[in-house]
């Protein structure tokens, strides 16, 4: 009996994920497939790849045709993961280091106002009875003193900036990248969740 | 309308650090030293202060000693008067107060000797620190008419702080001596006056009184 189709696998460049369709159809989720002998119009996509569609020949054969065919990114993207780098980079300078800073500034102070004043107390001593180790003293009070107005500031500016940023990176548009698979009715998107600062993948289903 | 107590998120924080740095700003202290105080010289003696709200204080005497404890443990070793200088410091040290006090270094001095009692002798003498001759002692004192000896200042007899025994020895017409009494007084905590002796026969009381 003549084989009227024969089996192909394919092998794709970029992606493993990969949906196909040939003649308008859309195929199983699988990288093997069973095609009609003769010319068949294929579409390959994957989520972030431009669709690719081609033509392959399927000869009646028993063996396995291997087909290769390489995915390109969607221009659409390239600018996604621009703009993402370019949003996580303001997160960072806005948010994320005004709060570490900040919180940093604010953790430190205290304990440098406690030190500050305990080694003051130890200066004044030191000095009224003209200690050996007065100048030991002295510099320790002068650490614990640089080390309270460092936190402080730190502290105050890292705080200040992060509420003024705060607005304004409210207003910050996330980057967003949505895809439409071209076989089915589905819809790929790509988000930006700020709180833990990665990007969100969602898949939904148009009707 | 826009209410005047409404605070955004900024002023709250603004006004926590400014209430939490209030917070920490400690009172400023009140040094305190008694006016003038009478100390006795040679005798170690612990000094205070009564101060408020100090959380240390400084002590600068004019013989150029200097303490940082609560309670000075000193002894001063000349008789005159020392200037102190007590500063009290708050927490951290960055507000302080200063009093002046001075410390009346005085040694105390035998001023008189009164005797009750019946002698055969013509003379006693008190050996405490120094000799001391009582004279014309012959006969009966009693309380209403003791035998008094004034001392100071023609002769100034020294109550040194330390364990010493006062004694007294009677002397004869045929100048015989006999010890009369004999007792042993630490003077470093011992600061009755008069200091009394007696032995159920002779009663002996000795006066002291500063410098003037």
């Amino acid at each position: 009996m003549a084989q009227d189709s024969s089996v192909v696998r394919f092998y794709v460049k970029g992606s493993g994920d990969f949906y196909m369709q040939c003649n308008g159809k859309s195929l199983p989720h699988s990288n093997f497939q069973k095609l009609p002998v003769g010319t068949n119009d294929i579409g390959i996509w994957s989520p972030k790849f431009k669709p690719l569609y081609d033509k392959i020949e399927v000869k009646s054969t028993r063996d396995t045709l291997s087909v290769v065919k390489e995915l390109t990114y969607d221009p659409g993207y390239i600018s996604y993961v621009a703009e993402k780098d370019k949003y996580r980079k303001q997160l960072i300078v806005k948010q994320t280091i005004p709060t570490v800073v900040g919180l940093a500034g604010i953790v430190a102070a205290p304990l440098f106002w406690v030190n500050m004043r305990s080694t003051h107390e130890d200066k004044i001593k030191a000095d009224f009875l003209e200690s050996i180790d007065r100048e030991a003293i002295t510099n320790r009070h002068r650490m614990a003193t640089a080390g309270f107005v460092t936190s402080a500031a730190l502290g105050a500016a890292g705080t200040t900036i992060f509420f003024l940023m705060r607005d304004r990176m409210k207003d910050l548009e996330k980057p967003k990248y949505k895809q439409e698979n071209p076989f089915t009715l589905e819809t790929f998107e790509l988000g930006y969740n700020r709180h833990i600062n990665a990007p969100q993948v969602g898949m939904s289903l148009s009707f | 309308m826009v209410c005047p107590f409404h605070f955004n998120t900024m002023n709250k924080v603004y006004f926590f650090l400014v209430i939490a740095l209030l917070a920490s700003c400690a009172r400023k202290p009140k040094a305190c030293i008694e006016d003038s105080q009478i100390v006795e010289t040679n005798q170690l003696t612990i000094l205070t202060s009564c101060s408020e709200d100090a959380e240390f204080l400084t002590w600068e005497f004019s013989d150029n000693v200097k303490s940082t404890e609560d309670r000075v443990q000193r002894l001063f070793s000349e008789e005159k008067d020392y200037q102190v200088t007590v500063t009290a410091y708050a927490k951290g040290g960055y507000r302080s107060s200063e009093a002046v006090g001075i410390i009346e270094s005085k040694k105390r001095y035998v001023s008189e000797i009164k005797f009750i009692g019946y002698t055969s002798y013509t003379s006693l003498t008190m050996d405490c620190f120094d000799k001391i001759e009582l004279v014309g002692t012959q006969g009966s004192f009693t309380e209403e008419a003791p035998y008094i000896s004034y001392v100071y200042p023609d002769q100034e007899v020294v109550i040194e702080p330390s364990i010493e025994p006062i004694s007294v020895y009677g002397t004869k017409a045929d100048e015989t001596q006999d010890q009369l009494i004999l007792q042993s007084y630490n003077f470093e905590t011992h600061k009755d006056n008069p200091i009394v002796m007696d032995n159920g026969r002779y009663q002996f009381e000795i006066s002291w009184r500063y410098k003037d």
